[in-house]
């Protein structure tokens, strides 16, 4: 669960990012670039660490004795 | 191993002739017709070598052939025997492996040696092809672990063609590296690097990223330092996912890492270096304390070597090894990798030297088989996965499309630019994309296995897990099922009377007594048949009974131990040595003993088995006192007596013994020659009680559609007795075959017995058993299976369950089962049924949610669209937020619900059934989607009102105008509330959802919303939770072993990590000795009050019973307070709303709660309403 939780937060800050950066080109606001920057990390960190999660849970050990 | 080589064409019986001709006819089997040749060659037509030769008339001709596609074994039986040289051959087994593999030839070799001396009888007994493959199966499951016979060092350097003291010359090694390949571990052919790294640089996430790049880029934002630093990172990404990908490939690199560089081998009696990669078998290697072992090796010389197996077995313990020269037979514990006088490639020695010939080099080694294996394991993917996945892209299809259109009408028509309107494409897709539905799939489906596994079954593969719940037939087994499997003889007919035995279980304690008066040992050991009897249920057995504390257990079959207790009981025990058994098998339905008797020089046959198959061959009968010969009377008299005890349950055995002077002379021993001419003793009944959980379980598959069917190989009265007693059949007249006459049934006779109704089949066998199986699965039935033995294995792999018996079950049942259960239990099949069922409904439920919520999002887009008049009610920020909060940890919290009442008194689902039908989609869009956005329009509209915008009666559109172009931040605070109060009924109502979504058609209400055992481990589990003393560790010191600054880097990072956690941990050690403080005054009290409390308030429990539900409502409600309240609403364009229309928004909750509520009560009533969702 929490792997799909971060993975979608990830995916959900970067697309915040790209609403953030939309601001300042129509002059409504301003936003700081290293904001937006540190953003785009954290989405980054989110996602990976979401992929990481759920790709331990996916991996079955093999057990000595089934070669046998 | 054996069994997978041997095929019934390969079997060849009643050989006769010269060597040559049986030689001819032998390779006539060969699948290779066209390498007959080479076999002649090889072995020399008639001069086999003489290693090829064991004992007891048995003959191993081998070869390696160079360009082989495959191994082979032919096997030839001659009970007259064949002449060979001055040598009587009467078993051969013929063994030709391909050249290359000289490691999995050793292997056989060994394996086949040890094999066919012990079932040497049988075989030769065996007069067809199945009966040999029996026979095989028997041997080598009943040495329990695969068993090895040691070849000497001088067979192995033959086999190798080695010299064992010079080594091999250095043309023949080269001849060999070009043979055998070089010692290094393969890896399968996989996809290119430079393309792995280009999919990590355009998935969906990095495509995101690409966007907001670009943006950076594009005239009017001009921030291309934020475009770089965002390339950059883009980067990063593809690269770190990249490496994570790579690592499952490094595996394989990392085994070969753990082969030696380095090593010193013998070549022409010179001991030189040669890198490790050079080997090939037959090089002799020298090894010495802290080597790497290069290849797998056969021990010549050893001195106190041993050997850490870590990178193999896992066991950080040394072994020691030897060089274990003699001919021996290990007994059945030791694997081939424990095997005392061999080392594996990629171990290390830690202690002595040793010098070794080579027979394993690289994919032949025990270590390249480990990464032959890795590389070929690939996740299963269930059924319902498949469909999963493919469902997930028709919905992501019909979101892009929505988007698209979105996208096009935005940019031409409602005047956004064509970058916001790409934007707002994107949230729409990513928002309506339930990407959360595959990993709840695999959650609900693991958790449904670890239920399964705590109700005593262990389902071995995520198929299985589905189709347990389409289950429509089950074929179980009597003995040890749906009985307890613990006998206990009840009667002894003897004499002609019958004599009463008490006594409890296997307890060697109990009364004999004879119309009702008691009978003494010594009357018992005066009674001759009677004492005869008693002495065959001792002698004639394999079972041994062992005490455990106040009580007694069996080792080995039940029935053997309760005539064994029998005997005990008076005392008898009949000291004897053993000359030979002839095993019971379930054909002949018999076992027989020749022994000798302390203090006799005659030899006796004891025989017991089925009362009619062991009176057939019995001439004479022991009656009182004397042997006479049984005539038909007496026969009938049998008969009946039989069918009398037979029609009370009980289980039948007969008894009988031989020591007449025919069987003094006699020196062979097999079943024809002693089974014969016996002297009838008794015969012995006892019972076997029925599981008390069984008549439960039986009624539950009848109420849930699912017919159980009776397989035995008992008596027919029996088991129609035992049939009756736990209400097979519905407590009516039970349909009966035997085995004999289903032979004699055609498949179509067969099939319209099978068609319905409960059956029960007595004294079948397992071809029975298989040919029933495949009848019910033609005819569509979703057949479950039970089997214990290798004679079950070929019906549990046909069946669509095999479940095997963890307890009395052998290990190839239960590797061709698909479940195993740990209790033996018919109760805990059941179960699992119950389990599946509930999974395909937790997972249907979930689709339901998540498929709920999208209309909501999707009506003001549409809306807008259609309308041009009608504002915006919900922008792509708050697509975004429904999507994080709503859509994952309260829809995981139903993944997770146990089985619903009622479960089990539904028809089994079919197999084509789809999750996600067109129809439960449109449904679940249009019936309760609709319900859900209409909550969110009335409070738009509510909002409206009170800024005072619109009336009812007015246009829809007489709302507070969004901003021109969408340009939020020029939004007025009256739209901006509108935004809020159409948002914040899709958090109310998807509570309301995700509670009702719990149960189809129990109410949220009802006292019974919860299984009474779910309800008494919840309130349990809170009145006994305590807090958890935590201690915060921080580990300061970080030892360093070489000074490189890639250690440097970690030692710093370590540190800091531990000094950052630092201040979390202690803060939770505050938090922990707080509350164990708290503990007694405050926590105990407060629990149990809480406990008391939701147990007298059993609606406030179904609600919260959830916790993974409890969660999510909480962080929506969370959520929504910081997208109103903090600075993030900036971001999300929200506003805080008077407290009135929070209130209002509420009633989507209600509204959506008496919907559900509703129908489910017209549910319970029969009427199904599926057009409701």
């Amino acid at each position: 669960m929490t792997s799909a939780f971060l993975i979608k937060a990830g995916k959900h800050l970067a697309l915040l990012v790209c609403l953030l950066i939309l601001g300042p080109a129509s002059g409504r606001y301003e936003v700081s670039q290293v904001l937006i920057l540190g953003l785009t990390v954290a989405s980054v960190l989110l996602y990976h660490a979401g992929r990481v999660l759920q790709s331990r849970a996916l991996r079955k050990p093999l057990r000595r004795h089934e070669l046998q | 191993m054996i069994l997978e080589l041997l095929k019934p064409e390969k079997i060849v019986l009643g050989l006769k002739g010269a060597f040559p001709q049986v030689l001819d006819e032998l390779l006539r089997r060969s699948s290779f017709p066209d390498r007959l040749a080479e076999f002649r060659s090889a072995l020399a037509a008639g001069n086999l070598d003489r290693y090829s030769y064991l004992d007891k008339n048995i003959a191993i001709p081998h070869v390696r052939v160079e360009g082989l596609p495959g191994p082979e074994l032919i096997l030839g039986l001659s009970p007259e025997g064949v002449r060979l040289n001055d040598k009587i051959i009467k078993v051969i087994l013929l063994l030709a492996t391909p050249a290359d593999q000289a490691a999995e030839h050793l292997q056989r070799l060994q394996r086949i040696s040890s094999l066919l001396p012990s079932v040497r009888n049988d075989l030769l007994a065996a007069r067809e092809a199945s009966g040999v493959l029996k026979v095989i199966a028997r041997g080598e499951q009943q040495a329990g672990r695969a068993t090895y016979i040691n070849l000497t060092q001088m067979q192995v350097a033959f086999e190798l063609q080695t010299d064992l003291q010079q080594g091999l010359p250095a043309p023949e090694a080269q001849r060999r590296l070009a043979l055998y390949g070089p010692n290094l571990l393969k890896k399968t052919r996989r996809v290119p690097s430079y393309l792995k790294l280009l999919r990590n640089f355009f998935s969906f996430f990095a495509i995101l990223l690409w966007l907001a790049a670009l943006l950076c880029f594009v005239p009017g934002v001009d921030m291309p330092q934020l475009g770089i630093a965002i390339l950059a990172v883009i980067f990063v990404n593809a690269l770190f996912s990249f490496f994570q990908e790579h690592k499952s490939d490094r595996a394989v690199e990392t085994l070969q890492n753990l082969m030696s560089q380095k090593c010193r081998a013998m070549r022409a009696g010179r001991l030189i270096e040669i890198d490790a990669g050079t080997l090939v078998p037959g090089n002799v290697v020298l090894l010495e304390e802290g080597d790497i072992v290069p290849a797998d090796a056969r021990l010549i010389e050893a001195f106190e070597v041993e050997v850490d197996n870590s990178t193999l077995t896992g066991e950080s313990t040394s072994a020691k090894r030897y060089k274990s020269d003699q001919p021996i037979l290990i007994p059945g514990k030791f694997l081939w990798i424990e095997l005392p006088n061999i080392v594996f490639a990629g171990t290390a020695l830690v202690r002595g030297r040793a010098r070794a010939v080579v027979f394993g080099t690289g994919m032949h080694s025990e270590i390249g088989k480990i990464a032959g294996l890795t590389q070929a394991i690939r996740a299963e993917e269930s059924p319902l996965q498949k469909e999963l996945r493919g469902t997930v892209l028709a919905i992501a299809g019909l979101a892009g499309t929505l988007g698209l259109a979105f996208l096009l009408l935005g940019s031409l028509v409602a005047g956004l630019s064509f970058v916001e309107a790409f934007v707002f494409f994107i949230g729409l897709f990513v928002a309506n994309v339930p990407e959360g539905l595959l990993p709840t799939v695999s959650l609900s489906l693991a958790m449904g296995v670890t239920r399964m596994a705590k109700r005593h079954a262990l389902v071995k593969s995520l198929p299985s897990v589905e189709t347990l719940g389409c289950t429509t037939v089950i074929c179980c087994d009597k003995t040890g099922t749906l009985t307890q499997n613990l006998m206990m003889v009840n009667q002894v007919y003897i004499d002609g009377q019958v004599v009463e035995v008490s006594g409890i279980g296997y307890q060697p304690r109990g009364e004999f007594s004879l119309e009702g008066r008691s009978l003494s040992l010594e009357e018992i050991s005066r009674w001759p048949a009677l004492r005869r009897l008693l002495e065959c249920a001792f002698i004639c057995n394999n079972a041994r009974l062992e005490k455990t504390g106040s009580d007694y257990r069996i080792l080995g079959d039940p029935t053997e131990g309760a005539l064994l207790a029998l005997a005990e009981k008076a005392r008898i025990r009949g000291t004897h040595l053993r000359l030979h058994v002839n095993p019971f098998e379930s054909v002949r339905k018999r076992m027989s003993v020749v022994v000798r008797l302390e203090g006799h020089k005659e030899k006796t046959v004891y025989a017991k088995g089925a009362p009619l198959e062991t009176l057939q061959h019995c001439d004479r009968i022991l009656w009182q006192g004397q042997v006479h010969a049984l005539d038909d009377e007496q026969r009938r008299r049998i008969v009946a007596e039989n069918d009398a005890l037979a029609s009370r349950g009980l289980r039948i055995l007969a008894l009988a013994y031989r020591d007449d002077e025919e069987l003094q002379e006699e020196t062979v021993y097999e079943v024809g020659r002693v089974e014969r001419r016996l002297v009838f003793l008794g015969l012995t009944a006892m019972s076997d009680p029925i599981r008390s959980e069984v008549p439960e379980a039986i009624r539950a598959c009848h109420a849930a559609g699912i017919r159980v069917l009776m397989i035995t190989g008992d008596y027919a009265l029996t088991a129609a007795t035992i049939a009756q007693q736990i209400g097979l059949g519905h407590g009516g007249q039970l349909k009966v075959l035997t085995g004999a006459e289903i032979s004699d049934l055609k498949d179509e006779d067969l099939r319209r017995i099978l068609a319905s109704g409960e059956s029960i089949f007595a004294r079948v066998s397992p071809e029975h058993k298989l040919r029933i199986v495949s009848l019910l699965k033609d005819m569509g039935e979703i057949v479950a299976v039970t089997g214990d033995g290798v004679n079950d294995a070929p019906a549990l792999k046909k069946a669509d369950i095999g479940i095997a018996m963890g307890l009395r079950g052998n290990d190839v049942a239960k590797e061709a089962a698909h479940m195993v259960l740990t209790d033996d239990n018919f109760s805990s099949i059941v179960a699992a049924i119950e389990e599946g069922r509930a999974i395909f409904d937790n997972i249907k439920r979930f689709a339901a949610y998540v498929l709920n919520s999208n209309p909501q999002e999707m009506y003001p887009y549409v809306s807008w669209m259609l309308f041009p008049g009608l504002p915006l009610a919900m922008t792509v920020m708050g697509v975004l937020a429904v999507d994080v909060g709503t859509d994952l940890i309260p829809a995981m919290g139903l993944g997770a619900e146990p089985p619903e009442k009622g479960i089990m008194e539904r028809p089994p689902r079919r197999r084509d059934e789809k999750l996600l039908s067109l129809k439960f989609i449109l449904r679940s869009y249009f019936v309760q989607g609709s319900l859900l956005a209409f909550s969110c329009y009335a409070t738009y509209y509510y909002m409206g009102w009170i800024l005072g915008y619109w009336r009812p009666g007015q246009s829809l559109a007489a709302m507070p105008p969004g901003p021109a172009g969408l340009e939020l931040e020029r939004a007025s605070p009256a739209y901006l509330q509108t935004l809020t109060a159409y948002f914040f009924p899709t958090v109310t109502t998807q509570i309301a959802n995700v509670l009702c979504r719990r149960s189809w058609t129990t109410s949220l209400f009802a006292r019974n919303f919860l299984n009474p055992l779910r309800r008494r481990e919840l309130l349990d589990a809170l009145a006994h939770w305590r807090p958890v003393r935590y201690i915060a560790r921080v580990q300061l010191d970080y030892q360093i072993s070489g000074i490189t600054q890639m250690e440097t880097v970690k030692a710093f990072f370590a540190l800091l990590s531990g000094l950052v956690l630092f201040p979390l941990k202690f803060l939770l050690m505050l938090l922990s000795t707080v509350g164990v403080k708290l503990e007694r005054p405050l926590i105990v009290p407060l629990t149990a009050w809480a406990a008391r409390f939701l147990d007298r308030h059993h609606v406030v429990l179904n609600f919260v019973s959830n916790p993974f539900i409890d969660l999510g409502i909480l962080f929506e409600l969370l959520l929504c307070y910081l997208f109103f309240y903090t600075p993030l609403s900036t971001i999300y364009y929200f506003a805080p709303l008077p407290w009135h229309v929070y209130l209002f928004a509420f009633h989507g909750t209600l509204v959506l709660l008496t919907f559900e509520e509703v129908k489910k009560y017209y549910r319970r009533r029969g009427h199904a309403l599926e057009f409701l969702g």
